[in-house]
């Protein structure tokens, strides 16, 4: 399938503003990526000199002061313009109340399915149609990353402690073997888990999960450093909300304990909650009800 | 087509159609609703469809693993860039963990198929015997199988969920 429309990519960044064009022209729908100065613009062959009239320009956040200069001074016409970013919609440098694409796209990976082809063409097509990819998703990279890191120590002390042993329900009634349930260890294939138990390097061991330290690194290096965690924590935990999430308290106590950050009371900070298994639980328990990650 | 949108598609779309079309067959022979000709337009065009759709819902269950597994975050950020998680065992292990969570559920879809395809040629055969009282009882069955296969596909979790 082919469309006519114009779709101009703005992106200084090489590699990504040719990742986007091959997708677009891998669906079907000839773009053009130009990247500053222009002399380097990667127009498509046929187009020669820069065309002047675009259906829509997909800016990354940081070109939009030189695309608008470069309008100005070479009286391009877009009809409409979308916005993206390495951190998706949230990014607070994209301008306020226009369109963005509210997907994290700083990689170099696959960057737009199929689908969000599809929807960037009917919008290129039509000024008036809204397109799901400008709808806000769901974004919660750091309860991700909290959720996957309260699993890896529970299976690492599931592996420790319970090994490949098959424990029937109600034999233990702890709240570690209710947890070690719920998150299905017991229905992990024989194999897989007798290679978690086994193979030394298969899972990090139980001292570094055990790492109040180690957690605080992964944790900071999801949110692009340490100072952006409490702040970010309480955005997800207020969207969580909306999605099940009935304890964020425990998140937030766990995030704290590995932070070693106690909570802000009347001008002066509480002692920070204690790093151990309890804190782990009751924020694994607390991340179970959440419907959408 | 993604996977949410098949599911759409074969969930909304055909089957919610497919069970409307049986229930009015269901009506036209027990003789509440006067339509002639649309008992042989019902077997000649429309029931032919399951043996086309069952391989879309056989489809369906079979990418669920693949298309809805947590192991897609593992691609998005912030968890690329973070090489501590993005380890294969642990990916394994989430992937793993989700799998014997939800297998139940696929099952479920592959075991209603079955039993549609089993309904579906009790249907073809009690047609073939000219007896109405069997027609009506084998649609009757064919109607409750389809009933649970929406049920079943109605199971399948429409979210990435990972824990």
């Amino acid at each position: 399938m082919t469309d006519s429309r114009r779709i101009l990519i703005v992106d200084s960044r090489q590699e990504r503003g040719e990742v986007l064009r091959r997708e677009l022209d891998g669906e079907g729908y000839p773009s053009s990526h130009l990247r500053f100065p222009l002399n380097e613009a990667k127009l498509n062959p046929t187009e020669g000199a820069l065309p002047k009239a675009w259906d829509l320009a997909l800016i990354h956040v940081r070109d939009d002061k030189r695309l608008t200069a470069l309008i100005e001074a070479e009286h391009l016409v877009i009809k409409r313009k979308i916005y993206y970013s390495g951190k998706g919609g949230a990014d607070s440098e994209i301008p306020q109340d226009e369109k963005r694409i509210w997907k994290a796209m700083g990689g170099d990976g696959k960057l737009l399915t199929e689908m969000d082809c599809t929807e960037l063409r009917m919008a290129a097509a039509n000024i008036e149609y809204d397109p799901p990819i400008l709808h806000p998703g769901v974004c919660l990279p750091l309860l991700r990353t909290i959720g996957i890191l309260c699993v890896l120590y529970l299976a690492v002390r599931a592996a420790k402690t319970i090994g490949t042993k098959e424990v029937s329900e109600g034999e233990n009634g702890s709240r570690e073997d209710t947890a070690y349930r719920a998150m299905g260890w017991f229905s992990l294939p024989p194999k897989v888990r007798q290679r978690l138990c086994n193979e030394r390097d298969a899972l990090p061991s139980h001292v570094v999960v055990s790492s109040g330290e180690w957690w605080a690194k992964q944790i900071n290096a999801a949110a692009g450093g340490e100072e952006n965690v409490l702040p970010q924590v309480a955005i997800e935990l207020a969207e969580a909300a909306a999605r099940g999430l009935t304890a964020p308290k425990a998140i937030d106590e766990l995030v704290r304990a590995v932070l070693k950050k106690g909570t802000p009371k009347s001008g002066e900070a509480t002692a920070p909650p204690e790093f151990n298994s309890e804190t782990v639980l009751a924020a694994y328990s607390s991340l179970k009800d959440l419907k959408e990650w | 087509m993604n996977w949410l949108q098949e599911r759409n598609h074969l969930q909304h779309g055909w089957l919610s159609h497919f069970l409307v079309e049986l229930g009015h067959l269901a009506k036209v022979l027990d003789d509440r609703v006067e339509h002639p000709g649309f008992e042989e337009c019902f077997f000649q065009e429309l029931l032919p469809q399951w043996q086309e759709r069952r391989e879309d819902v056989m489809r369906l269950a079979e990418t669920f693993e693949s298309e809805m597994s947590p192991q897609t975050f593992f691609e998005e950020e912030p968890l690329r860039w973070l090489p501590n998680l993005r380890q294969p065992h642990i990916v394994e292990l989430i992937h793993g963990l989700w799998v014997g969570r939800t297998s139940a559920t696929v099952a479920q879809v592959r075991a209603a198929v079955y039993q549609v395809d089993s309904d579906y040629a009790g249907l073809t055969a009690a047609r073939s015997t000219n007896k109405q009282c069997e027609l009506i009882a084998a649609l009757g069955a064919f109607q409750q199988a389809c009933l649970a296969l929406r049920r079943a596909i109605t199971e399948l979790p429409i979210t990435i969920t990972l824990l």
